[in-house]
């Protein structure tokens, strides 16, 4: 049963290859794609176009049968039925019934995931209203912006209050705004113990909302884990940041170490050894420089996640699926 | 059944809404008044015309609108991606199929209603008086409409929609034809007649369904003609809706 399952996502060795154009020739859009999602957090699915994310995700959903591994959603085979109405979904560039109000499009799916008339319209004016929506729920779905069509895709995906929400790039097309109220609203939908597995490439998004990441790359998963474990193994020596006081010492110590950064009048220098940073630090305070940081020096998700990416040989060209 | 009954009605709004459906409803129209001018220039036999053009114009209009919007009504949902939301919540394909059937279905019958009504206008405008050969007549296109309904979803379920409307067309064209071809295979070579009682028992014969020389000539009408042909016809729709469910629940969606 669903609700006795320890994962909310578990995927094990997927491999899915399509069979592409008249000739049927293979293409593989999955390889070894790995990854557990636990009940109640935000799991980040990263990777560049092409990795096989959303082919993992059509996977997850039944939408597309794996060719060989494990899936299992709420402990489920994709293809048992016992999980759809405990998983909201939103396609990347959702694109819906063009003639309906958002309104009637999201009380649609809300009647189609079970709720009776007058309960999916209060909950469709309730997610509207949650997503930023209020203002034009009467308002025809062809005359949304796409980024209100982000936004009223997400309510839909919430209609009926699942506890597992699959969201496909959701910050795509959204404006710097519109993405901080998504990623609250990701965080508060946290706060109510539900889980959210999402999609992305925008990085800073992932970094500021995820507990869990798995980067995928070629349709393999190359790096999964605590986001807050995959900051903290890259840790690559120590920096220090000194305020030199004056230009004349700023010049000294940049032609003394050549890696020296001057950014805002300081200077940052990063050492593979703590020992050699603490003889830089003695050595610069003697000569009239202060100390304003001495911390470790890590990688942002950014470089870990390109890093991540250059590990595997270059094994062919896509085909755009996946 | 409540979610197939949500994707009938919403696929009737949808449907009612496409351009291609208005278009098909003016060219139906402009048929019964074609009927009429025609019937006026011909001398003594008005309301004869305004039936033959008028019942032809119907059933043109409507087996059009059945093949036509049916052959995009599953393919452009999956390139739009709508079908793989619909799919996640709790309806199986098989249910989407026919809420899909169901919804092209009311939307054939609302036009055959309005244009039904406009005819039988033509008929009394035309001298005439609307007779239950009439009625009969477009009462029979119904069945004929739900069969190439039925064989446009299937088309659609794994077709594009210009592939599809071109195989359906040919479909409906051959069904059409089809008493023709075996009346004149009659005396061609043994092989051929084979081939032609192939087609025959493959392809639905529409030439059931045709009632408008009953109601032109008010000729007889066998009763027990009319319900076989009727049931005839919903049992071939019903084994081409189940071919489209078996096919798009064995599809991917890619």
């Amino acid at each position: 049963m669903s609700a006795e399952s320890a994962l909310a996502l578990e995927v094990k060795g997927l491999q899915k290859t399509f069979l592409v154009g008249l000739s049927r020739r293979p293409f593989p859009a999955a390889q070894d794609i790995n990854l557990e999602v636990q009940h109640g957090e935000i799991f980040g699915f990263l990777g560049p176009n092409g990795a096989g994310k959303t082919t993992t995700i059509k996977t997850l959903l039944g939408l597309v049968r794996a060719t060989a591994g494990t899936v299992r959603i709420l402990g489920l085979r994709p293809d048992d039925a016992g999980w759809r109405s405990q998983v909201g979904y939103m396609p990347e560039h959702p694109n819906f019934y063009d003639f309906l109000t958002g309104l009637e499009m999201v009380a649609w799916f809300g009647r189609l995931a079970g709720l009776g008339r007058h309960e999916a319209h209060q909950a469709a004016r309730r997610l509207l209203d949650r997503v930023g929506l209020s203002h034009a729920m009467d308002r025809r779905l062809r005359s949304y912006s796409k980024g209100m069509l982000q936004r009223a895709g997400l309510a839909q995906s919430l209609i009926g209050a699942p506890k597992l929400l699959i969201l496909d790039e959701p910050m795509t097309g959204l404006d710097p705004i519109g993405r901080r109220e998504i990623r609250d609203l990701i965080l508060e939908l946290r706060s109510e113990g539900r889980t959210i597995f999402y999609s992305t490439h925008i990085l800073p998004d992932v970094e500021m909302t995820c507990d869990r990441v798995a980067i995928v790359h070629r349709g393999k998963t190359v790096r999964s884990g605590r986001l807050s474990d995959i900051l903290v193994s890259t840790t690559q020596g120590v920096a220090v940041t000194v305020d030199p006081g004056s230009a004349e010492l700023a010049r000294v110590l940049t032609q003394e170490h050549p890696s020296a950064v001057l950014r805002d009048g300081a200077i940052e220098v990063i050492f593979t050894e703590i020992q050699a940073a603490r003889a830089f630090l003695t050595a610069a305070e003697a000569r009239g420089a202060s100390l304003l940081r001495f911390e470790p020096h890590r990688d942002d998700l950014e470089a870990i996640f390109m890093r991540s990416l250059g590990t595997l040989p270059v094994e062919g060209e896509g085909t755009g699926v996946g | 059944m409540n979610s197939i009954w949500r994707i009938a009605t919403n696929t009737l709004r949808q449907t009612v809404r496409e351009r291609l459906f208005f278009n098909i409803l003016i060219f139906g129209l402009a048929m019964i008044l074609l009927s009429l001018v025609v019937g006026n220039l011909t001398y003594g036999s008005i309301f004869r015309v305004v039936r033959s053009i008028g019942l032809t114009g119907v059933t043109l209009a409507v087996d059009l609108i059945a093949l036509l919007v049916a052959v995009s009504l599953v393919h452009q949902e999956i390139d739009r991606k709508t079908l793989f939301v619909v799919l996640v919540r709790p309806i199986a394909r098989w249910q989407y199929i026919v809420g899909r059937y169901l919804g092209l279905m009311l939307a054939v019958g609302s036009a055959l209603a309005g244009f039904s009504a406009i005819y039988l206008l033509a008929v009394v405008i035309g001298m005439g008086t609307p007779s239950s050969k009439d009625a009969l007549a477009l009462l029979m296109i119904l069945p004929e409409a739900s069969v190439l309904g039925a064989f446009g979803i299937m088309l659609s379920s794994f077709s594009t929609p210009t592939l599809s409307a071109g195989v359906g067309l040919g479909f409906w064209i051959a069904a059409t034809a089809v008493d023709d071809f075996v009346r004149l295979t009659a005396d061609a070579p043994d092989s051929l007649k084979v081939l032609a009682r192939g087609i025959y028992y493959a392809l639905p014969a529409f030439e059931r369904f045709d009632f408008r020389q009953a109601a032109l000539y008010d000729l007889p009408v066998d009763a027990t003609l009319v319900f076989s042909s009727a049931a005839y016809g919903i049992c071939y729709a019903l084994a081409l809706v189940s071919l489209a469910a078996l096919i798009l629940s064995r599809r991917e969606m890619v």
